[in-house]
């Protein structure tokens, strides 16, 4: 930046004053003169927070402080412009008297600002996992699962995009540090155009990010992410389905599908990681010899996965979802279960009031919802008890 | 081992300490003090002797005292003026080192290790 900025003035192109905003500078013309630029290191961090916590603008200061804006005027050297952590002073002439004599001592300026810069990065993924934790009801397996994965990799590679560049900043002001340290000064006259493709780079970079970005994020919207899948009535469906249905719950008797408020129905899809996806709704009425009526609407989301691991974090994921969802609507209760012949089972009042279970079997996840009306109903135990049975084997 | 920060002050650093001795000074005083007394030999930069103002306020070897417009005066405390006596008992025994080899004790020491040593330690005007 400092050879950059004095090669500028070499063809009478000079910083203007707070020329520096946004990635951006401003230059004014004039006469090409010699004129040397020094970056000098802020002294206080800049954080936002602390402005609220300490609430004195004496502090923080956007600029130098009136003192060290003299101090640097006694010597030549006159403030033109923030950049960054750093502020950008001007001298004429090609013998100026240096800002930094001490390398050690300007290793200990750049040492606060590197450790300014890994708060911020520290600060920056507590706060992206919170934000996600708090309003994603989407898990990453879900997401996984479902094959959204890559429309959504560049939902988040903005994130990504700036975690890296906030890393590569720290190591390259650690390594700036370390040199220093040694007591390696810096040479304020190193070519810069090697460095400067390293900044189109980042540049290119960035608008690459913005535009996978918007693009995802109108495929996104669109609709189209979802797997192909088949829908069908539930009594089309080939064969017996790999878990238990209302027919099965209920005692024996006349079984009759029942439509009422209800849309029973099926939808099944297939991909890599989940080679088994059914979901299931069915509302029935079951009459028993004795005429009371077994009436269930049961919902059903049925995964075989491609192996344990990826079960157990879709497991996870639709916890997540439950719970979240359930709380929401102000329904959320954990439910007890008896000992269920499953890996994992979890049982809870899901957002329509209803008992549901999540129940784990190898690489096997179901969620059953169940609702019960009529004259005989089961209890919890006896209806969790046969789900987690039936997607044994 | 690596020293830790301000374990060894800086060459700036111990010139600044030295004219905080001599009573409460501003920045700009420390600077020209350090300019005269060692006759232009160590020169500080702006930003270099800001950064110590800053680290020594921040370690506790100097404190704020008085604030006039734009002009900050600082003094030295006492943990300061314990970290310049350190250095500068520090800075003497390096000198006593080098002198001390010099001596009749120090010629003594060398010709005892001779044999084992692979490089001629021995000063440039002893004869053999």
């Amino acid at each position: 930046m400092e050879s950059w900025l004095g090669d500028m003035a070499r063809q009478g192109l000079f910083l203007q004053e707070e020329g520096i905003a946004w990635g951006l500078v401003r230059f004014q013309p004039g006469e090409p003169k010699e004129v040397e630029y020094r970056l000098v290191s802020r002294r206080k961090p800049q954080m936002l927070w602390k402005r609220f916590l300490f609430g004195n603008p004496e502090e923080y200061l956007d600029g130098p402080k009136e003192e060290e804006v003299d101090l640097f005027a006694q010597f030549g050297w006159v403030y033109l412009s923030k950049c960054g952590n750093f502020f950008v002073y001007q001298a004429e002439g090609e013998q100026v008297f240096e800002v930094d004599s001490d390398p050690q001592v300007q290793a200990i300026s750049i040492q606060a600002v590197r450790d300014q810069e890994i708060t911020s990065l520290v600060l920056f993924l507590i706060n992206t996992a919170i934000i996600y934790s708090l309003n994603s009801s989407w898990s990453l397996f879900t997401i996984l699962t479902r094959g959204w994965l890559p429309y959504f990799i560049p939902l988040i590679l903005p994130l990504l995009w700036l975690f890296f560049l906030l890393l590569l900043q720290v190591c390259t002001l650690d390594r700036l540090r370390r040199k220093l340290a040694r007591g390696v000064p810096l040479d304020h006259r190193k070519p810069w155009r090697h460095r400067s493709g390293l900044h189109f780079i980042k540049c290119a970079g960035s608008l690459l990010v913005a535009l996978a970005f918007v693009g995802s994020w109108a495929y996104a919207y669109s609709g189209d992410i979802y797997v192909p899948s088949e829908c069908f009535d539930v009594r089309e469906y080939p064969g017996d389905p790999p878990f238990a249905t209302v027919a099965d719950l209920a005692p024996p008797g006349e079984y009759r599908l029942n439509h009422s408020h209800f849309s029973s129905g099926v939808t099944v899809w297939s991909n890599k990681l989940v080679p088994v996806y059914i979901s299931w709704c069915e509302k029935a009425d079951v009459t028993t010899d004795d005429g009371s009526v077994f009436t269930a609407a049961l919902c059903v989301e049925y995964y075989e996965l491609e192996n344990e691991w990826l079960a157990k974090g879709l497991l996870w994921g639709c916890k997540k979802e439950g719970k979240q969802l359930a709380k929401r609507q102000d329904s959320y209760k954990v439910l007890t279960l008896p000992d269920l012949p499953a890996d994992y089972a979890w049982a809870y009042v899901d957002a329509w009031d209803h008992p549901a279970l999540l129940v784990r079997v190898g690489s096997k996840v179901l969620l059953a919802s169940l609702e019960q009306t009529g004259d005989c109903q089961l209890s919890l135990e006896e209806w969790t008890t046969q789900m987690a049975e039936s997607i044994q084997s | 081992m690596p020293k830790k920060a301000m374990e060894t002050l800086t060459e700036s650093m111990y010139y600044t300490l030295m004219a905080f001795r001599l009573g409460p000074m501003c920045g700009t005083d420390v600077m020209a003090f350090v300019e005269s007394w060692t006759e232009g030999r160590v020169q500080m930069g702006p930003a270099t002797l800001y950064t110590i103002l800053g680290k020594f306020e921040k370690e506790g070897y100097i404190q704020e005292v008085s604030v006039e417009g734009r002009k900050r005066t600082y003094r030295i405390t006492d943990k300061g003026l314990s970290a310049y006596q350190e250095e500068r008992a520090r800075l003497a025994r390096c000198i006593d080192d080098a002198r001390r080899l010099e001596t009749e004790e120090g010629r003594a020491w060398l010709n005892s290790r001779e044999p084992e040593l692979s490089i001629d330690f021995r000063p440039a005007h002893a004869t053999t």
